[in-house]
Order: C-alpha cells, then structure tokens, then sequence
C-alpha cells in the first residue's frame, strides 16, 4: 500500500514537471468530458422537458393524423396541422362524462417566426408545466381580448417588446407570409420564463383568431371584400374549429374508455392520444440523431485517449534514465508499469475533474440564461447513474491506453539494465 | 564456495561467472572476485569493457549467462525477480555517473526516495536518527550540500551537488554495499578528489563495502583493493587471442 502511495506520488511528480507537454492530452481529455457528458445532459434532459410539458395532459384530440405531429404542433407549437376539427367536436368532448376539462388550441399564424397560439381561459386555468407549475405574468395581465396578445417570455426578450406594443401578425410561416397589417394586437401581458414552449408563443384568444380571418377563405383575403378591426364585432365571432385539444379526465382509470369514445364519433375521423405514446415515437425519431452525436463524440474520445497513449510512449526514451534510478533503488518491473499506468490514471481523473468542473460552470452560470434564451432546461445536479458509467468509461480506457506505454516501459526496465543512458 | 567457512561471509562473490549480450562476443568472464565487508574496491577497465554490466550484475538487474553471484552470502539466482528487486533497495546504494536523480524532486525527497521504496533502510534510518527527515538531514550536512538547496527541485543543483546528493541518497539506511559507477566524471578533476575522499569516508562511518568503477585509474591509490576487468579473466590459454 505505501508503495502503491509512492508510485502514485512519483506519476503525480513527474506528470506535473512534463505539464506542458501532458497539458495538451489533459485538454483533450476534458473536451471528452465536456462532449460526452454535456450531450448526455442535454439529452435526458431535453426528454425530461419534453415529458414534462405534457405533464397533467391525458389525451390529445386532433384530426387523424400522425400520432407525433400531433404533438409536435399541440404541444411544442412546431409544423402546422393539414386538417382541423370542427368545433361541434370539441363541445362533444367537454361534455363526455370522464373529461374534467379541454383546452382548444388553434394555430398556423405567426409573428416573426414565433407560433401564434389561440386559445381560451382554461388554458391559463389547467396547463401544467415541469412537473405542477401553473402559468403566470411577468408583467401585465393574463387576460387577453379582443386584438390583446399575451407573449411568452422568450418572444418579449428576443424582439424586446414592451407591454403596449402594437404587433402585426402574418398568416402561415414561410419567407413572404400574408400579413394581417388591416387588424393590429397590443402587447397586454408578458409571461414568466417557464423553459417550455410556451417562451416561445404568442397567446390570443380563439376570438380574435376568428376575427382576423372574417374576410378570409382557404388562406387567403377575399378579394374585393374588406372588414374593417372596429366592425368585427358585427360578425359571430365563435370558432367554427380548432387544431386540437387537450384534455384532462377526472380519473386517468378513465382513459381508454374515453379514447374509444372519441375515435367512434360520427362524422369526421378523430385521433385521441396518450400523449407520453407519441412522445416515445418522437423520441425515437430522435435517437437517430442522438447516437450519431454519441458516436461523434467517442471518436473524440478515442482521438483524445490515443494522443495519451502516443505522448506518454514519445516521453518514455527520454525517461528511460528516470525509469533505471528507479529500478536501482529497488523498483520491480511490475512497479515501473504501475508508475506509467498511474501517469494515465491520474491524467484522466485530472481531466475528468476539470471537464465536470467546466460543465458545473456552465450550468451554474448559464442554465438561466440558456432557459431564457434558448428554452433549454439545463440544472445543475449530481451525475446521473449513466453518467457515473461515462465518466468511469472515460477513466477506464485512460488506464488501458496507458497500459501500452507502460508495458513497453516494463520492457524497457527489464533490458537495460544500468547501462542505457545511465 | 566460500574460501573459510569460519570467517565473515564476504560483501560479493563471483565464480565463474561470464556474461553475453544476445548476439555478441561474451563481454565478461570472471574466473573469481571477492569484496569483504568493509573493503573499498576500485574496478578500472578502459570504456566499453564491460564495467556498467558487472554492476548490473551484482545489483541483480542482469543475470550471468554462467556462473554464481552472491551478495551478502545470498546467491542472487535462488531470488524470483520481485525479492531481488527487493534486495537491490535493501542492501545495494548506487550512484551513476550523472543523471542520478529525479528531476522533478528535491533534493530531500531523491534522498529519502531510498526509504520510500526500502521499508528495511527507512527501518535502519528511523533507527540511528529517529526519522527518515533526520537521516536525510545528516547525511547532506555531512555530505557538504549547502541548507538553502535541500528543497530545490534536482535540475536546479550544480552537477557537484548532485553527485552529492546521489551519494546521500545511496547512503540512506545504511545499506551494506554502496557500488558506484564513473560517479566523478562529470566532476572536475579537482572536485574528483574531494568528492571520493567524503563519499568513503562516509561508508567507513556506515561500515559498507565499496565497489567503485572507473577508467579514470588516477584514483585508484585512495582504494584498499585495485581490480582490472581484464584481470579477472582465467589464465590466457582459453581467452580469445
Ligand atoms: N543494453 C545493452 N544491450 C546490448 N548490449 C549492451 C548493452 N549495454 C552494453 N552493451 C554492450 O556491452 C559493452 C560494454 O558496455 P558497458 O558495460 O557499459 O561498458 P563500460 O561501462 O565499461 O563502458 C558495450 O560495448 C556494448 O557492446
Ligand atoms: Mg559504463
């Protein structure tokens, strides 16, 4: 054990009197860290928001469809729906005996590339996000009326919006969107970050939505037909359909017996969704892109691990000298091995330690800025089960890529003898 | 084996002893050499005759294509490699001929290092001086290197301070056979003298045997013994012409 202590004292030593040279393998040694344990960060933790922004939501309603579009564009406000639901539907679903309540969403216009989103008061009422936070106001009020819009935070902070601000929505994405420039919406409430989807969305309600699109047909202005902002109010200004729905049973027990009652509604073709169901098919989509990530960023572990192994065997001939002095004092083979093997031992852990150091950093001192900026819910917390395996993966292969150097070193000790450079 | 049975086992003994690198000529053969206890023994030999390998030899780290070695009594080749990498650190102080010390610690901890890997010479040092941090101590005030340079990393030392402190370091526990190879020439030839003058007095302090090797045979008066390499070889008639 204390001679254990020793060679561990003496690969510390002699690794940090060669630190210039060591120091460019530790570097690349800490990027590993930061690259595969970052990723990994990123990814259960992009699923955990992912899964928690449908937290409360039992099913999902929309027109038949793809199970993941639907969450896609209900959920997270991306792509559009190519067909809607009438609005005769959604009355009967609030009216099932299991639902407690139903949000209707309807979507495809825009304001500078942020999803509009239009709904009513039981939205503010009933969505949930991580885990049980109820949506609140920044500043401003979350009522919106007629021509009011609601921001999320991340749309106030990007275009620097103020409450007040008269904004132009345009109707579809796209590089030259319609506009709806003849009936403009104030700013009346900026909501509090939430590192959801809902930072980036515009809130109106199902009215106003129905309002800008009197005198349109199919997506665009009828021509020569013209209602002006002040005279909306003369037309029924009830939705006549919505994208999609979000409902809330009473008792999730109730779950697939509502399900089946909605897919046997008559007339137009129905999907209810569980939605951690589709959040799996999405997740699956994306596992694709995850492992190439994850390979990426083994090559540049191996890269990196393969660059200590080179370094340490380009030093051995210079220390060969250091290695004899060693074995004159009574050093075996087996401790010069141990000495080499603990250089790539220490160097590794020295790397790791530095990699989470830095990603600590960066959680600490960016999460709320990423969350606000980019609606990336990063935390910092203690390594996960999977990321203790990466790191002791890490740490694992810095021993075996120093083992060739240190190998060679056993052999190198067991053949000089006192003469080679001695 | 032994030539009297009643007297002090010697410090070294070789019979019959040769030795080949793989493919060469055999570099050494030694019909008989013996050191006693105490004795200082002062091998010449011009360069490339094989001194370095005889050291490597006793110390254990070679083994003789023929023959036997015994250290202390101990024939080497009855050791399994750890034990007679073990008994090197134990019984055997080497000094180089440069490059003796580890770079990248001070002088204080290339000395104790001896200890570090010998628990039976820290034993013996913790014995006479109460710790291995005394016994360094004493044995660098008494080898002459200045207090101020005890801490100093080794590549910062003068090359007399570091033959110095190599000699310390060899000295440590006491260890019964100190074997020095060309220790004094990187010195100049003045410093020569003064450098063997302390390191024997020193072993004669610690009772140690010494088997000094050098081409340099301007030193060899200061020796109680005078070997040459080619001496030890066996009568003429079966060595090369
Ligand atoms: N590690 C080695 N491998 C092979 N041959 C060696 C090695 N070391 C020394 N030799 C051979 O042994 C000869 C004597 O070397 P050495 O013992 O160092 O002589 P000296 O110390 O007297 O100068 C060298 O000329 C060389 O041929
Ligand atoms: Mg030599």
């Amino acid at each position: 054990m204390s001679r254990l202590k020793t060679l561990a004292f003496l690969a510390g030593q002699s690794a940090w009197n060669r630190r210039g040279t060591l120091g460019l393998i530790l570097f690349s040694i800490v990027l590993s860290t930061v690259l595969l344990v970052g990723l990994e960060r990123l990814r259960t933790q992009i699923r955990e928001s992912f899964t928690q922004s449908v937290y409360g939501v039992d099913l999902l309603v929309g027109a038949r469809g793809s199970h993941a579009e639907l969450v896609l564009y209900a959920i997270f406000h991306l792509g559009g729906a190519s067909n809607n639901l009438g609005f005769d539907n959604v009355q009967k679903v609030a009216k099932l005996p299991e639902v407690a309540w139903v949000i209707p969403l309807s979507m495809g216009d825009f304001h500078r590339g942020f999803p509009v989103v239009a709904t009513d008061e039981n939205y503010l009422a009933h969505y949930r996000y991580r885990r049980n936070r109820s949506l609140s106001v920044a500043s401003g009020r979350p009522e919106n009326g007629l021509f009011e819009t609601v921001l999320g935070a991340e749309v106030a902070l990007r275009l620097n919006y103020q409450l007040g601000q008269k904004i132009v929505l345009s109707h579809g994405g796209g590089d030259r969107p319609r506009t709806h420039d003849d009936k403009p919406f104030t700013v009346v409430g900026i909501l509090a970050p939430t590192g959801s989807p809902v930072d980036r969305s515009l809130y109106i309600s199902l009215e106003s939505m129905e309002a800008i699109h009197v005198d349109w047909r199919g997506g665009a202005p009828l021509p020569g037909f013209r209602v002006k902002a002040e005279d909306v109010r003369k037309f029924n200004l009830t939705p006549k359909s919505v994208t999609a729905l979000l409902v809330g049973l009473k008792n999730r027990r109730y779950i697939f017996q509502a399900q089946e009652k909605i897919h046997a509604f008559s007339g137009e073709a129905l999907s209810a969704v569980l939605p951690g169901v589709a959040m799996d098919q999405i997740f699956q989509l994306l596992g694709n892109g995850e492992r190439i990530l994850f390979l990426v960023s083994i090559l540049v572990t191996i890269t990196g691990l393969l660059g200590l192994a080179a370094t340490m065997l380009a030093g051995l001939s210079e220390r060969r000298r250091e290695l004899a002095i060693l074995r004159s004092l009574g050093a075996s083979p087996l401790d010069i091995l141990l000495l080499i093997a603990l250089e790539g031992f220490w160097l590794t852990l020295t790397g790791l330690i530095i990699g989470l150091a830095i990603l600590a950093g960066v959680l600490a001192f960016l999460g709320p800025y990423l969350l606000v900026h980019f609606g990336a819910l990063l935390e910092l917390s203690p390594p996960t089960a999977r990321e203790w395996w990466i790191l002791g993966g890490i740490l694992a292969a810095g021993v075996i890529a120093s083992l060739g150097p240190a190998i060679r070193a056993y052999f190198f000790s067991l053949a000089d003898g006192l003469n080679r450079n001695v | 084996m032994v030539d009297n049975p009643a007297g002090p086992i010697p410090a070294v003994l070789l019979t019959g002893v040769t030795f080949k690198w793989p493919g060469q000529e055999p570099l050494l053969t030694i019909e008989r050499l013996k050191i006693d206890q105490g004795e200082t023994v002062f091998v010449a030999g011009p360069s490339g005759s094989g001194k370095s390998t005889l050291l490597s030899l006793i110390a254990g780290l070679l083994s003789p294509t023929e023959g036997q070695i015994l250290v202390h009594g101990q024939p080497l080749s009855a050791l399994s490699g750890p034990k007679r990498d073990r008994f090197r650190g134990d019984k055997i102080g080497l000094i180089f001929q440069s490059f003796n010390l580890l770079p990248y610690l001070s002088a204080q901890d290339n000395v104790s290092l001896a200890a570090r890997l010998s628990p039976f010479r820290r034993e013996r040092a913790i014995k006479a001086f109460g710790s291995v941090a005394a016994a360094t101590e004493s044995l660098l005030t008494s080898l002459d290197l200045e207090k101020e340079s005890w801490l100093r990393p080794a590549d910062r030392l003068s090359v007399g301070q570091r033959q110095r402190v190599a000699a310390a370091r060899a000295l440590l526990g006491q260890p019964p056979l100190i074997m020095a190879d060309e220790p004094t020439s990187s010195l100049d030839a003045d410093r020569r003298l003064a450098f063997i003058d302390l390191l024997l007095s020193e072993c004669q302090k610690a009772g140690a045997s010494v088997l000094f090797v050098s081409h340099d045979s301007s030193l060899a008066p200061r020796f109680t013994t005078q070997v040459s390499v080619s001496d030890l070889k066996p009568s003429k008639k079966n060595g090369p012409a």
